[in-house]
């Protein structure tokens, strides 16, 4: 599939993965930042707690506008999985069949992280799979959260 | 959404002042190509002057146009649209949500401005280019940052890849067998074959859906709709003046839309209520404004973006338990012939992807009787659902 690389996006064909977030596109800055330290955050209302994902700047329960960027125990569980036999994004085919996982967390209600699982066969993943968050470096500086079985 | 607000605004949305105020009495489509030589605002305005000598009236009476609120201005704007077609005075320019739910919902802005007298004839427009232009409907997500940088990195990017884990949990959940999926395909093929306008005519077999290639687990192409290059429209006047028009009035019964409390950043993977749509409260709202039930509806046009998607809003809408829309197209029921016809021009899967205007033309065209092999029988109610992920909007039209 063709198309340009959209705002907050980079692309790094050298390496050895495909497609990269800009770490310093704001709205998500800090998520990358911890990602690179090996920890999980999350934007939770300081008001009442509630997590908010993707960030927004008011909490849509208590209308409040005072997010904060919160640790989250790495242990989640699959909510949704897939497995991606074909790619729209561009460069991906050499890593397909690509398992894709909808991972939710037991202390952070209400987010759901889109990312792969790792280390897994075709078809190995399945609904309720427990998971930890792991955070390998895809390219110099970059570190993307992902999934493994436990 | 709790159910006392729900039944506050099922209250204040009963039959009303708008219920059959306007009627569509016009209705235009292009040639629906995977690619067509003509550029996509030549299809659209060409679909709007057809809609408008359908109806019998001349151009230079129409003063309003609307469409959807993120698209249709992109692809063509109504100024563009408006001086193609020489317009003389346009006195209303409306925009309506996204994509599908914009186009069906936007009735519900031309009944406004037709009963208040701002307006007398308005058109509503769409089209899309996105059976050829580069990367097509995937290209207008990756246009949001959010997508980009929290989703792409791991490919989950284009529409059949979001919809793929919508099936594998919704299996988890109510249980859903790979020939049941199929039957969506099948039956809503079976109507495409009857309609000499629709892209893909031969009829499937389970075989042919068991031989489609995957995309993203479970989801196969048969599952996902067409791509298309083409335009639509369709036209309103106020149900008074319909009556003197070529054409039986086809009333605006009930029209109702709705947005749930999450933005186009989360194509679906954020959405709490995972399996459900927002139609489960703009159906019965326009319902009950048309003063119907399901009970009473003769057939439906549902946004079927996916056969998946087609089940979630079938269920939502009131026609069958959730986890139960397999029943609605099992046996043949929403096929030719069938109880409850669902999608019969052949929907998004095999008629063409033009984002719910040509579910709006096909229910008028349904209700005005004469569509030959496909007419479903004595027809008087339909109900148009349209979706857009987070926002649906539903329109009940009435013989």
């Amino acid at each position: 599939m063709s198309g340009a690389a959209p705002s907050g996006a980079t692309q790094h064909p050298g390496s050895d993965h495909p497609w990269l977030p800009d770490l310093n596109w704001a709205p998500v800055a800090p998520f990358w930042a911890a990602a690179r330290e090996q920890r999980l955050v999350f934007p939770r209302c300081g008001r009442c707690g509630r997590f908010q994902w993707y960030p927004q700047d008011m909490c849509p329960d208590c209308r409040v506008m005072a997010f904060e960027w919160a640790e989250v125990s790495p242990s989640g569980y699959v909510f949704s999985h897939t497995t991606l036999r074909r790619s729209f994004v561009p460069h991906f085919d050499n890593l397909l069949p690509l398992e894709i996982g909808l991972i939710k967390f037991v202390h952070a209600p209400g987010v759901t992280l889109v990312t792969n699982v790792l280390d897994t066969p075709a078809g190995g993943v399945h609904i309720d799979a427990e998971v930890t968050i792991v955070f390998p470096e895809v390219a110099p500086g970059v570190n993307l959260p992902m999934a493994r079985l436990c | 959404m709790s159910t006392s607000s729900t039944t506050s605004k099922n209250s204040t949305m009963s039959r009303n002042s708008l219920t059959d105020a306007i009627s569509i009495v016009g209705v235009g489509e292009s040639t629906y190509r995977r690619r067509s030589s003509e550029p996509v605002t030549g299809l659209i305005t060409g679909a709007v002057k057809a809609a408008v000598e359908d109806a019998g009236l001349s151009l230079d009476e129409v003063d309003g146009i609307v469409t959807d609120s993120t698209i249709g201005p992109v692809i063509m704007p109504a100024d563009e649209l408006a001086a193609n077609l020489g317009l003389p005075d346009r006195v209303f320019h409306a925009q309506m949500s996204t994509g599908g739910s914009g186009v069906v919902g936007a009735p519900m802005l031309a009944a406004q401005a037709i009963a208040s007298g701002m307006a007398e004839t308005v058109v509503c427009y769409f089209g899309v280019d996105w059976g050829s232009s580069a990367g097509g409907p995937y290209q207008f997500h990756g246009t949001d940052p959010y997508k980009a940088t929290l989703e792409m990195p791991f490919g989950f990017y284009g529409q059949p890849i979001y919809f793929a884990p919508v099936v594998r949990r919704y299996a988890h959940q109510y249980g859903l067998t790979e020939e049941q999926l199929a039957n969506v395909a099948i039956s809503t093929r079976a109507w495409a074959a009857l309609h000499p306008g629709a892209m893909k005519r031969t009829p499937l077999t389970l075989e042919d859906y068991r031989s489609s290639p995957v995309l993203a687990d479970p989801l196969r192409v048969l599952d996902c709709c067409l791509l298309t290059d083409g335009g639509a429209a369709y036209v309103m006047t106020s149900t008074e003046r319909a009556k003197d028009l070529r054409h039986k009035p086809v009333k605006v019964s009930g029209v109702s839309f709705s947005s749930s409390r999450v933005s186009s950043h989360s194509y679906l993977s954020q959405h709490e209520d995972y399996l459900s749509t927002q139609a489960q409260v703009t159906g019965p709202r326009a319902m009950e404004m048309a003063g119907v039930t399901p009970e009473d509806v003769d057939f439906l046009e549902i946004y079927d973006c996916f056969t998946i998607s087609c089940l979630l809003q079938a269920e939502d809408l009131g026609f069958a338990p959730k986890g139960a829309g397999a029943s609605l197209f099992a046996d043949g029921n929403a096929a030719p012939g069938g109880r409850l016809p669902i999608n019969t021009h052949g929907g998004l899967l095999s008629h063409a992807y033009v984002l719910g205007i040509a579910h709006v033309v096909e229910a008028v065209r349904q209700l005005r009787g004469g569509c030959g092999e496909r007419q479903v029988p004595d027809a008087e109610v339909g109900l148009v659902s349209g979706y857009s992920g987070w926002e649906h909007s539903s329109l009940v039209l009435t013989a």
